[in-house]
């Protein structure tokens, strides 16, 4: 989709829009490709499942930690 | 034991937990480096104060000869966390680079995730909110690169860590 595309419906400006599309795509979440003078935006599927397989883990750790910290305090 | 996990898309994780204890213990549990790195399994070389910059290792622990072992790969490992927020008794928040556990990597250079600790009355106890977020300005690299070292690579060293915690219960 191009940014003009994106902004539609969204009371954001374009500017908030591309600074959002740029972090994320430093994060591997979507990518851009460039089409003339615009670049037309893609989620990257496989960045997504990274970041949640990756987000599982930490979720785990804290479920552990907070194990040891409901003991620790309850004992 | 109920743990209410909210998840927003990739960035943030949220955890509920109530704590049938009194809202002091809680926080001193939380908010005292020692008590904190007793139960979190690391050492801080100093009090938790707003702003500090301070470090922490993985403590060494007593445990069966093979998860020792096991262990040696973590055990002394470097934290570098920053304190944020400090609210007595009601908030605690820091800034840490997360599951920073692979030995060698300098961490320094990349985003922090930010954690909040916050403390609410509840009917039998004190409901423990715990946010983490941010992970999304951490390099994708980074958490792919988590799972794509050796197979299975990752969920071992996640199940050290749960062994570590186990043992040092």
């Amino acid at each position: 989709m191009s940014i003009t595309q994106l902004t539609e419906g969204f009371r954001v400006t374009r500017q908030a829009i591309t600074k959002h599309l740029r972090m994320m795509e430093h994060a591997g979440l979507v990518r851009a490709t460039k089409q003339g003078r615009e670049s037309l935006w893609d989620l990257a599927p496989e960045g997504l499942e990274d970041a949640r397989e990756y987000l599982d883990v930490i979720s785990r750790g804290w479920d552990l930690a907070l194990g040891r910290l409901k003991d620790f305090v309850e004992a | 034991m109920d743990i209410d996990t909210r998840r927003e898309g990739t960035d943030r994780i949220e955890k509920k937990i109530v704590l049938r204890a009194p809202r002091s213990r809680v926080w001193k549990a939380i908010s005292d480096s020692a008590q904190f790195g007793h139960w979190f399994g690391m050492k801080f070389d100093g009090p938790f104060a707003p702003g500090s910059k301070m470090s922490g290792v993985i403590v060494p622990t007593k445990v069966d000869p093979e998860v020792a072992k096991m262990q040696k790969d973590v055990e002394g490992l470097r934290f570098d966390i920053t304190i944020d927020r400090i609210e007595p008794e009601k908030l605690f928040s820091f800034r840490w680079h997360p599951y920073a556990i692979e030995a060698g990597v300098d961490y320094s250079s990349e985003p922090m995730t930010l954690i909040v600790f916050e403390l609410t009355d509840a009917a039998n106890g004190i409901l423990l909110t715990i946010t983490e977020s941010g992970f999304d300005r951490i390099p994708l690299a980074r958490r792919a690169k988590a799972f794509a070292a050796n197979e299975g690579g990752w969920a071992a060293q996640v199940n050290l860590i749960e062994k570590y915690l186990e043992q040092t219960a």
